[in-house]
């Protein structure tokens, strides 16, 4: 998969009409490619939540996660001329992260240290997770930070592929297609690696889900 | 089975929580400043890659990168290597001296000739006599040759030339 992704990112067609808010994003990627440091801030702000959350879910360290979230704006900040707008900024941006984010797990090997973020308040009271920490579960007295723990431990657990697909649909909410292009894959390539990936995950916290 | 059909729905609840994994706050308020701060002041694009990479390294490779990158480095580093060369060279030369000498000049001292008494005269300042003994240096060609005698006086001394 690596391998056919390249860092600067081949340009694909987009396949979505244009919106007020891609036809801003242009305006954005024109100025900034003009050496308008204001408008490339604009973008680094759009994204920044994004491609932070990304690595970080790749990476399990925030540590790791901000200096790649930097390293990935700096570097589409150099490569700003290439891109020619084929695909949108937004995708070109995340094959860069992702691209980056695997080559530094790559370097890293297996020598995993976490550093997690805190839990949202509001974790508490999401239903679906109230419904895992309740007496359907055999752990009853697992909470929330030592699910949190087991699941990061277990993401890590998968190759960077499969940990990517989980990240970017079931985290983040991205469409096949979208991961598609961004992996410079297939459809297929993505569900098949999203059914193993569910499948291997829910092996190592089974005693977290029954 | 296809793999749309099979039950992940618990898998997919639990996966949720990561959603509110919330990094500390105020972080994105920054973020972008950094970012462009670190774009002018013109800082490379791979920190995080090459920090590991160099990390990773032998010592010696790591040694042979940062001297790669900072010539200034390299030219202390050189100086240090020809210090502590010329150092050692040195201290070996003063090393040999001690060792060979005492034992070679009490070997070879001739064993002694009759003295005859010899009286000479010698010019000296108003601070006094002195007397030379055989084998000692003289003051021939010394800076306190250089300097005045406002006064001299012949004085008498007694020497032994063998």
């Amino acid at each position: 998969m690596t391998s056919a992704m390249s860092d600067t990112a081949s340009d694909k067609p987009a396949a979505k009409p244009a919106t007020p808010d891609a036809t801003e994003e242009v305006v954005l990627v024109r100025k900034a490619q003009k050496g308008d440091l204001a408008a490339y801030d604009d973008l680094v702000r759009r994204y920044q939540e994004r491609i932070y959350a990304t690595i970080y879910h790749m990476t399990s360290n925030h540590e790791d996660a901000n200096d790649l979230a930097q390293d990935t704006f700096i570097k589409a900040h150099h490569a700003l001329k290439s891109f020619k707008g084929g695909s949108s900024f937004y995708t070109w941006v995340y094959r860069i992260a992702v691209n980056k984010t695997i080559n530094f797990l790559k370097q890293r090997k297996n020598r995993t240290h976490m550093s997690l973020n805190d839990l949202d308040f509001n974790a508490e009271h999401d239903p679906d997770l109230v419904a895992l920490v309740s007496d359907r579960t055999p752990r009853r007295d697992a909470g929330l930070a030592e699910l949190q723990e087991k699941l990061n431990e277990a993401m890590q657990k998968l190759s960077e592929p499969h940990r990517l697909v989980v990240t970017l649909h079931d985290v983040q909410g991205l469409a096949h297609e979208e991961i598609a292009e961004i992996m410079d894959c297939n459809i297929g390539t993505v569900r098949s690696r999203l059914f193993y990936a569910r499948q291997q995950l829910q092996g190592y916290l089974a005693d977290y889900l029954k | 089975m296809k793999p749309e059909n099979q039950d992940f729905e618990n898998i997919r609840r639990l996966l949720k929580l990561k959603r509110y994994e919330q990094p500390p706050p105020r972080y994105f308020s920054d973020f972008s400043g950094q970012v462009i701060n670190r774009i002018r002041a013109g800082y490379p694009a791979d920190r995080a890659e090459s920090l590991t990479a160099t990390l990773e390294m032998p010592w010696l490779q790591r040694l042979s990168s940062v001297l790669d990158v900072k010539p200034l480095f390299a030219g202390a580093f050189g100086a240090v290597v020809v210090g502590v060369l010329v150092g050692a060279a040195v201290y070996s030369d003063e090393v040999d001296i001690p060792t060979a000498s005492p034992s070679l000049a009490v070997s070879q001292v001739p064993s002694p000739a009759p003295v005859t008494p010899v009286t000479v005269s010698v010019p000296v300042g108003n601070s006094g006599a002195f007397a030379l003994g055989a084998g000692s240096s003289t003051n021939a060609g010394s800076i306190f040759d250089r300097i005045g005698t406002p006064s001299v006086q012949p004085v008498n001394h007694t020497i032994f030339r063998q």
